[in-house]
Order: structure tokens, then sequence, then C-alpha cells
């Protein structure tokens, strides 16, 4: 009787085991049979960004999956909009560049149940949930740690540099971290760093170039000129050209590698930016929907930060040695 | 008993609590600690969260509040751009700023490289080297206003300014400021404080020093020479760049960063205040447990009595059980576990009580059986002894009559041999007869032939003498022959009578050899008989030979004178030769009786040594019995034992058995 009763349980567990078993499998085969459709919302298109939804299509083509592109032209009420019908529309992944990161609470509430994958502007940090809502982008203090690591390397002899540091808007979170990894990377080497101008150009290369003019009528020597992005890096090139300021005893970095940027690289008169592989960001933002939506985990994704929040895509650092391979 | 119980037992009551209260106390302190862990940890984060978002909304509240200042500078700045004003119109631009915000009461005021130094007509503001001040120095490296670091301006106040390039058409540089002071920012600062009991300070992450504090003496100060601790350590985590929440020196303290400046606001609360509340709880829940406990083992130690009263009771009547009393009487206990069992105890002492009653008196019966039966087998054991004694008796009687019976046919044998030694003799005694009888005949043809030859008669004579004296030696030895014989004869008559009297006394078994015996006597009287007629004959012949001798030599006398003698001698040459015929037959006969006698001697020999074996069975026989006898002896000595065994056992059974009292008695309780 009881031996009877213990063969019946270990029958049931065996089979619930079976079922189980059999519909994970199923669960998974479905998964892989049914096809993932990924919303991607778009902040407002760039050349940057074109790039990065040209990567994310050719990885969602090559996976096989459905990828959906809509531009929500600098609106917030419009990407709005976007989230709640991929929401009705039952999309399995959201893709989004948020219009503003301020809006990621609303952004989360449009979108429902389906998970976001933040890229090109971060939220803060606690709007963010490991395996639901993650950020795809590069560590904006690398780029700064880079420029700094390149200026070291230039002006390693000099014991005191002064620094002209040109960045974007105030509070935007480019600005803050690639600003954060130049001064806190130049901090630790231990030299006397001053700042002898350092003021918002507003990504703007005009901007930019009329303060690099305003600076020079200081009179104050700068050992070189580190700007957030390479359209104010080019700003003060184009200062320093009708200053007669020659290029090679003024290192002008830059970030992002834009065409401008490699070609003036490539004519001697910057001499560093750092490459924003928005490649690599639209294809870990499709892998990482791909794993968001149950096929695979989203915890061994290559570059995922140790609290599972963040896709860290690499920078490239680009110089005059490397510049050929970039800004086509 | 009572001593015994005091040793070697410990009570249900102190074991019950000695579990239950270690168990109980354990987890109520597990329950306090858990419960104490738990919502410490809750509190903690929802403390942890309340400071997070009262750091950032007062990081927000700092920051809005600057860049009100810092927006309403720039566009001041931008309008004094846009118009590009003579020096007279600045003037009133400067003059109309001025007190417009109480936050800056100093107003906007410019220099140039030159040290000229532009400010409200109602203004304060005074500076001795506007080209060297800190504001003039680090307005230069900027387009928008931006605020300095902290210094103490030409009026001894500690301020921050806002200031930066003011473009314009003159050729020199020129810096348009507003100085805030840290006092007013620390009032800000502290205003915008969202926890209760929560503090906050501003630090520059540049150089570390305070920008704004409630406590006014410590603003401008740098943290690495604070003399408080705290401030120490938070120098260090500012330096290190580590702005991640953490408790110091008993603070639970957050870090904020500033948009737009380098400056760190810092937000504490003692870990005191958040733990205060929970430490109350603690207390009470401490309070609580260790009533909880009491009240419980209060109600275990009475509960316990309460059950194990009857239990007692029921240990009562098991103890005395124990002791072999069965008239012990159980009072009734309830009608729960314990009452059913007092129930069956009670049915188990008056079904013991009955039981061991019965017992008892089997026992006694059993007893007094077994006495009997000990005697009994005394009895047998004497009587079975008295068999083996007369059996071994009888056996030694048995040996002596195989004895005897072996002896007869030893004897029979050298009868038989006697005899058949004497029939030899008989047949020689037989030849001789016959050469007697053979020298007769010649004799007698000898003296037929005397009357014819007269001269060998002489001759003849002394041959004849020495025939004679031959047949005169043959008679004695005759004589001699039958004298053995007769000896013989006596001797089997003696052994006869005495194989009678044996037989007489074997008994039954004898009987048939007593008439052999008898035979062989009755033979043996013939014979000895026969011998005396033989010796008698004999005596004749020596007489009647001695005559012839005599005659002889007479006739040898007279045949020489007369020769009608010689007739005479024929004569009685022919009565001897009948005599000696006569002699032959009752040889013959003789002989024949000696080989009667051998016949019957052969038989006795042959029964006798059949006797003799028979006994010898006999004997064997009687052995074995006597070994049987034995072992009845032993059988029964056994069994004596046995029965003796049994005895002890059933006065042991019945000492045990007395033991159990089922009736009271006078005098025991």
């Amino acid at each position: 009787m009881r031996i009877n009763r213990g063969i019946r349980m270990l029958a049931v567990c065996m089979t619930l085991i079976a079922v189980l078993t059999v519909s994970g499998c199923s669960r998974q085969t479905m998964a892989g049979q049914k096809q993932i459709r990924i919303f991607l919302s778009l902040n407002e298109m760039d050349t940057f960004r074109q790039t990065l939804v040209d990567a994310a299509m050719a990885k969602a083509a090559q996976e096989g999956v459905e990828l959906v592109v809509e531009d929500a032209g600098g609106s917030i009420e419009a990407q709005v909009e976007q989230l709640k019908r991929a929401a009705a529309e039952e999309y399995d992944v959201i893709l989004c560049s948020a219009v503003s990161t301020d809006t990621a609470v609303q952004l989360k509430l449009s979108a429902g149940d389906i998970p976001i994958v933040f890229f090109n502007s971060c939220p803060d940090d606690r709007y963010l949930e490991a395996g639901k809502y993650v950020y795809v982008g590069s560590d904006e203090a690398v780029a700064g740690q880079f420029q700094a690591e390149y200026v070291l390397q230039q002006l390693g002899s000099k014991s005191e540099i002064n620094v002209v540091l040109v960045k974007g808007p105030r509070s935007h979170s480019a600005t803050v971290g690639r600003t954060n990894g130049v001064k806190e990377a130049l901090a630790d080497s231990g030299k006397t760093v001053n700042y002898v101008f350092e003021d918002s150009a507003n990504w703007d290369m005009a901007q930019a170039k009329e303060l690099f003019a305003l600076f020079l009528r200081t009179g104050v020597t700068a050992d070189c000129v580190i700007c957030n992005n390479d359209a104010m890096a080019l700003g003060i090139v184009e200062a320093a050209r009708e200053a007669g300021i020659d290029f090679a005893s003024l290192p002008i970095l830059g970030v992002d590698a834009t065409a401008d940027g490699c070609a003036a690289i490539k004519a001697g008169e910057m001499q560093f930016t750092v490459y924003q592989s928005g490649k690599g960001q639209g294809e870990a933002a499709v892998e990482m929907a791909i794993r968001l939506a149950g096929n695979g985990d989203p915890e061994e994704m290559e570059g995922i930060s140790e609290d599972g929040k963040y896709v860290w895509v690499d920078f490239e650092k680009v110089d005059g040695s490397n510049v050929t391979q970039y800004g086509q | 008993m009572k001593e015994e119980k005091q040793r070697g037992t410990i009570s249900i009551k102190v074991k019950l609590l000695g579990i239950i209260l270690p168990v109980v106390i354990l987890i109520m302190v597990l329950l306090v600690g858990i419960s104490y862990f738990i919502s410490r940890t809750i509190i903690r984060g929802y403390s942890e969260d309340l400071l997070t978002s009262s750091i950032e909304n007062q990081a927000n509240q700092i920051e809005a509040w600057l860049n009100e200042n810092l927006a309403a500078f720039q566009m001041a700045k931008q309008a004094i751009e846009e118009t590009n004003p003579q020096p007279a119109e600045l003037q009133g631009i400067l003059d109309g700023y001025y007190g417009f915000n109480d936050n800056y009461p100093d107003g906007l005021y410019i220099a140039d490289a030159d040290g000229n130094l532009m400010k409200a007509a109602g203004s304060g503001k005074t500076e001795a080297d506007p080209a060297g001040a800190v504001w003039y120095q680090e307005g230069l490296t900027r387009w928008n206003m931006g605020f300095t670091k902290a210094y103490t301006n030409d009026a001894g106040a500690e301020v921050i300014s806002a200031s930066g390039i003011l473009k314009g058409d003159t050729g020199a540089l020129r810096v348009i400021s507003a100085d805030l002071t840290l006092e007013r920012i620390s009032i800000i600062v502290n205003s915008y404080i969202g926890m209760d009991q929560a503090r906050a300070f501003l630090v520059s992450s540049a150089d570390g020093t305070v920008l704004a504090h409630h406590d006014n003496a410590l603003i401008s100060t740098k943290l690495s020479g604070a003399d408080d601790a705290f401030l120490r350590d938070i120098g260090e985590k500012v330096a290190g760049r580590d702005y991640a929440m953490a408790e110091i020196d008993r603070n639970m303290t957050a870090f904020a960063q500033i948009q737009g400046t380098d400056w760190i606001l810092v937000s504490y609360i003692p870990t005191d205040v958040i733990y205060a509340d929970i430490k109350g709880v603690r207390t009470l829940m401490i309070v609580i447990g260790l009533l909880s406990v009491l009240v419980l083992a209060v109600m275990v130690e009475r509960v316990v009595h309460m059950v194990i009263r009857p239990v007692k009771e029921l240990t009562r009547v098991v103890t005395a059980m124990t002791g072999g009393d069965f008239t012990i009487e159980v009072r009734r206990a309830g009608n729960d576990e314990i009452g059913v069992m007092s129930r069956y105890v009670e049915r188990f002492i008056s079904s013991m009580r009955e039981m061991i009653r019965s017992i008892h008196a089997v026992s006694g019966r059993l007893n007094e059986q077994a006495g009997n039966s000990d005697e009994v087998s005394g009895q047998m054991y004497d009587a079975s002894r008295l068999q083996s004694q007369s059996m071994k008796e009888l056996n030694t009687t048995v040996e002596q009559l195989s004895l005897s019976v072996n002896e007869i046919a030893d004897n029979a044998t050298t009868l038989a041999m006697v005899v058949a030694d004497t029939k030899d003799d008989g047949g020689q005694v037989e030849s001789r007869m016959k050469e007697t009888v053979a020298v007769s005949v010649r004799g007698k043809e000898d003296m037929q032939r005397v009357s014819g030859a007269m001269k060998d008669i002489n001759a003849s004579m002394e041959t004849l003498q020495q025939a004679i004296d031959k047949v005169g030696k043959a008679s004695e030895e005759i004589n001699d022959i039958t004298t053995v014989i007769g000896n013989i004869a006596d001797q089997t008559d003696l052994l006869s009578l005495n194989a009678s009297i044996e037989a007489a006394r074997a008994g039954e078994a004898g009987r048939g050899f007593a008439v052999v015996a008898g035979e062989i006597g009755h033979l043996a009287q013939t014979s000895a008989e026969a011998v005396r007629n033989i010796e008698n004959l004999i005596g004749e012949i020596n007489v009647l030979v001695g005559d012839t001798i005599r005659q002889t030599g007479e006739s040898v006398k007279n045949i020489n004178n007369s020769s009608t003698l010689v007739g005479n001698a024929l004569r009685t040459f022919d009565t001897i030769f009948n005599n000696i015929e006569q002699v032959n037959g009752l040889v013959q006969g003789m002989i024949k009786k000696v080989e009667q006698v051998d016949d019957v001697a052969t038989n006795v020999a042959a029964i006798s040594q059949e006797q003799a074996a028979s006994s010898e069975e006999i004997l064997a026989t009687s052995e074995t019995m006597v070994e049987q006898a034995d072992h009845i002896t032993r059988s029964s000595e056994r069994v004596s034992d046995g029965a003796r065994e049994l005895t002890a056992s059933a006065e042991e059974l019945y000492g045990q058995i007395a033991r159990f009292r089922t009736e009271k008695e006078a005098g025991v309780q």
C-alpha cells in the first residue's frame, strides 16, 4: 500500500517533470517560431542615429526578427503616443532613445509590461531595472578618459597643463560624463591642470569658434583644447586657423569621430577623437531586445554591467594612426 | 523507595519545562532578533530612500536656485552685450539691477583688465585690485556666467561670485560679476532639507572647502583640516569621488552633485535617530517575550501538574504491584487517556489477583506432589540398588558355575583320552592273547610230537619253560593293565559323581548332564567289575602257569622215565589252550566295553564343552543384566535427583507465589 503510494507519487512527479520539460521546450520553440517584434522609437534622426538604426535593422534582419522604426521628431508627446501604440499592438520589446530622459517614468508607463531598451540618451539610474529596463550605450566617462589619456600622452613632459574645455549643454548627460571623465583622469595624473577656459558651446561649431576667439583675446596660452564633441572641435579648428595657430602645437580633441572630425584628423587639424560605435550600439540594442523577449539570458549579454542595468558598448580611440578606418 | 525515586528519576514536569522553556526562549530570542533585524533593515531602507529623495530634492532646489540666479545674471549680461551701451548707459543698467534681488545685495559689477571697476551707484562693493580678484580671474575662463570658488571679498565676506567675460566692442576684456554670500547659500541649503533631523552642507569637490554649513564657523574651512572626524571622513570620500550612500561615524550619509558646479551636497542623519523607534519596539518585544515565557512556564507547570496527578496515583499502584502487592485499590481518575489507563490497570490487578490465587493453589499442590514423588523415587532407587546387588550376586554364582562346567568339560576330555588309551592297551592284550594261543597250539603240537621224539623233549621242555615264563610275564603285565583300567574306572566313577553334583547345582540346565554323569558312573563300575574278573582270571592263570612249570619240571624228569606222562601233559595243554581261549574271549569282551566307555567319554567331553559354551553365554547374559541393573540404579538415582530438584523448584515457586499478596492482611498498609 505504502509502496504503491510511493510509486504513484513518483509517477506523478515524473509526469510533472515531463510536462514541464515539454512545455518549456515548446515555449522555446514557439519563441523561436513566433517572430519577435521590436518597436524602435527614435527621438530625432541624425547621422549618428542613422548609423545606429541601420545597424539595428541589419542585425534584426540577420536574426530574423521584425523591427519597426518610428521617428518622434523631437516631440515628447509623439514619442509617448508611439509607445502607447506599440503596447496596444503587443510588440515584444521597445527600443527607445528618449526625447527627454526626464520622461522615463511616463515612457515606462506607456509601454505597459513591455520591456524597454533605452539607447542614445541614458535615463536616471533609478528608472532602470535589470531584465526589464536596460540602457545600451557607451560610458561617456570613458570617452573623457580617452581624451585625457591622449593629452597626457602628448604633453607628458609638462608638469603644468593649460586646458581649454569646450562642453556641451550644461546638464546633458554626455556633457557631464565626458567632462567628469576628462577632469578626473587629469586630476589623477598628479599634474597641475589649469582650466584656462571652460564653457559650454552647446555642441555647436559656431559657438565654439566664437568662444575660442574670445579666449584667445585673454592672451592666455592653451596647451590643448578638449571638446565634448567633434562639431565644437571643428569650431576650435576654424578659430585657431583664423588666428594662425600651429595645429601641431595645439592638440584639439573631439568625440564622436564624425566624417568631418575624421577629415580634420587626416588634415592634421584635429589630433584625436573618440568613436562612439553607433553600429555597435544598434546591434547591442537589438541583441538585448531579443534576449529580453525571452530568447536568451539578459544577464549573459556581453558588456552587461554588474547590476544588469547597463550594456556598455566600447568606445574606440581615433587618431592619425587609425583615422582611415573611420569617418566613412 | 522515596530516596531511589529522588536519586534516579527526574519528574515529567521538570523534563517538560526543561525542554519547552529553552525552546520557547530560543524561539522568542530568534523572533525578537529576526524581527528587530528585519525591521531595522526595512527602516534603514526607508531612511535611505528618504534621505536619497531628500538630498535629491534639496540638490534640485539648490540647482534651481543657482540656475535662477545665474539665468538672471546671464540675462542682464546678454542685455548689456546686445545693447552694447556706452559707459553712461551701462552705469544706468547696473544701477537698475542694484537692489533687484537681495541674493546679491552688491548688484552686478564690471571690471576690465586695466583695473577699472564699474558698479551700481548705491553698491558698497569695493575691490582694491579688480584684475587680480578671484572673480575676475575665473571670469576670464568663460563667456557664460559661472560660479567661482569660495573666497573672501574685500569687505571680508565669504562669497562666491558668478562671473564671465562681457563681450563688447571695446578693446579691453571686461568681466561682469555678482557676489552671492555663502551665508545666504547656507540658509538656502538648510532650508531645503526634506527629512526631519537630517543635516546638510555643501562642499566643493575641487578643494574640499565647506561652502555652506549650518555652523557658520565651518564655512570656508577645509574638510581635511576639520576637528570633527566625521567631516574628515567625508573629506576623504569626496576626495576619492566616492559619492555612494554610506554610514560614516554613525551617520547615514548621502552625497549629491550639484549640476553645473563642482559642488557636492552632503546630507546626513545620525543612525541613532533612525533606529530610535525600532529600539523602542525591540525593548517592547523583549518585555512581551519575557512575559510570554513567564506565562507559558506557569501554564505548563499547572497543566503538567494536573495531567500527572493521576499518573502519580498510577505510579503508586504500579510501584505497589512491583512489590507484589495486588491488594492495592486504583482510585478512578477522569475520563481521559490516563483515566482509561487507570481502569485497565484496575482490571489488570483484579485479573492478576485471581491468577496469582490460582497459581498459589496450584503451586501448593505441586509442592506436595513433588514431595511425594521425591519419596517414591527414593524408594525406587533403593529397590533398584537392591536388584543390582542381587544381580551381581547371581552373576558371581553363574561365573562359578561356568568355571565348574569348564572343569567338567576338561575332566570329561581327560576321561575320553584315558579310555582311548585303555582301548589301545586292550588291543595289545588281544594280540598277546593270540600269541599265547598260537604258542599253546605249538606247545600242543610239540607235546603231540613228544611221544615221537623224546630226545627233543628236553630241549622242547626248556623252550616250553621259557614260553611259560613268558606267559607268566604276560599275565603279570595283564595284571598291571587291569590295575590301571581299574584305577581309571574308579576315577571315572568319582568324576561322574562330581558331575552329578555339579549338574544338580546347575539346576534345570544340568539335568541332562546329570543323566550322562550317571551313565558314566555306571560304565565305570562295570569296567571296574570286568577288571576284577580279569584279575581273578589272571591269578588263576598264574597259578596254572606255576603248576605247569612244576608239572613240566616233573614231566621232564618223568619224560625220561615215563612217556605216559606225555599224554597227561597233552591233556593239560588242551586245558591250558581252552583256558587261553576263554581268556581271549574275556579280553575281547573287555575291549568292547572299553570302546563303549570311549564313546561315552567322548560324548561326555563334547557335551560338557557345549555346556561350557552355554555357561559362558549365561555368564555374558548375566553380566549384561548386571550392567542393566547398574544402569537402572543410575537412572533411578537421576530420577531421584530430578524429584529432589522438582521439590526444590516447587518450594521456590511456592515461595515466589507467596510474595504476591492478594488479600489484605492485618497491619499491611
